[in-house]
């Protein structure tokens, strides 16, 4: 079986288990079991009405806006331990905003291409980090990136709430208008830039993204089997300099490619 | 072998954040903030 397909299979089943609720699409309410303590690896927005875990990043933001009274240990000691065991394999393979943005880009125009500009470009999302998820919350003590810039948010949680909910569509202000607004952008950034969101915006690939390089599982190079002939990084769609650095999703493109199986899945040494 | 060395650091790291957190409330804080539609990320807050 392909990766890609294995791949394909793996994002919708986490995308279903991290949403299955599904009476919550029906009613407009969202779950609130013990379930939703726990975080769930990928983007995904604990307001959807069918989550049944948490955000991570959302959490984080919400844990550094009470920092004043108690430090966030258990959200940050899980998005440590998610970074340590798979990096951004959990981008590629677990993340229900990664699996709509393959999707999108399945669209057939014309794409643009990695070069310089996006690279530097993918420097962006570790700003987005340090000013959205981690100044704002501590500093003016609201979710900045929750608020105004998740896409996640709008379209899990705050499309299907407000279509099935009418005392929350009594409530739509400017914000929701503005949140849609960037929503759109980033859905038609996805259609034309493959992965735009991970690979320029989202918070959560740059956290994973300081642990990839070390994650326990994920793909190797084996070194005597390496010919150098520069495929891996060529068939690359990401802004990667070489197999596994910062901006590789593990997506699994280079171990379908290499000429000569020399990358592989496997638990790091 | 460094790499090895800071990998199970950083595990025992996060092993001790997820205990103390456990410990002094982060679950019941997540859960809660969790369990109620947050405002701000559907886009009405």
């Amino acid at each position: 079986m392909k990766i890609s397909y294995k791949r394909r299979c793996i994002q919708v089943t986490a995308a279903v288990l991290y949403n299955c609720n599904f009476k919550g699409f029906a009613d407009g309410h969202i779950y609130r079991g013990d379930s939703k303590g726990v975080c769930v690896p990928g983007l995904n927005c604990y307001s959807c009405p069918g989550a049944v875990g948490a955000c991570p990043l959302g959490s984080l933001q919400g844990g550094l806006l009470s920092a004043g009274n108690r430090i966030p240990y258990y959200v940050l000691g899980t998005i440590l331990l998610f970074g340590l065991m798979l990096g951004r394999f959990i981008c590629g393979f677990l993340c229900p905003f990664g699996l709509v943005q393959d999707l999108l880009s399945k669209i057939p125009v014309k794409k643009i291409k990695k070069n310089k500009v996006t690279r530097v470009l993918s420097y962006l999302k570790y700003a987005i980090l340090a000013v959205f998820v981690i100044f704002i919350p501590l500093a003016f003590k609201y979710p900045g990136f929750c608020k105004l810039i998740c896409p996640a948010g709008t379209l899990e949680g705050g499309i299907p709430l407000l279509i099935k909910n009418e005392s929350l569509r009594s409530m739509i202000g400017f914000l929701f208008s503005w949140k849609c607004g960037v929503l759109v952008i980033i859905l038609v950034m996805c259609t034309f830039c493959h992965r735009a969101f991970c690979r320029f915006l989202c918070p959560l690939g740059a956290l994973y993204s300081l642990f990839n390089p070390i994650s326990v599982y994920g793909i190797r190079v084996d070194e005597s089997k390496c010919i150098g002939c520069g495929k891996c990084v060529r068939e690359c769609k990401m802004d990667v300099k070489k197999v596994c650095d910062r901006e590789c999703i593990q997506c699994g493109k280079c171990v379908e490619g290499c000429p000569k199986q020399a990358i592989k899945y496997g638990l790091h040494k | 072998m460094r790499k090895l060395v800071a990998k199970i650091i950083m595990l025992i790291i996060a092993a001790a954040l997820l205990t103390v957190g456990l410990k002094t409330g982060g679950f019941k804080d997540v859960k809660n903030r969790a369990a109620m539609v947050c405002f701000e990320c559907i886009g009405i807050g």
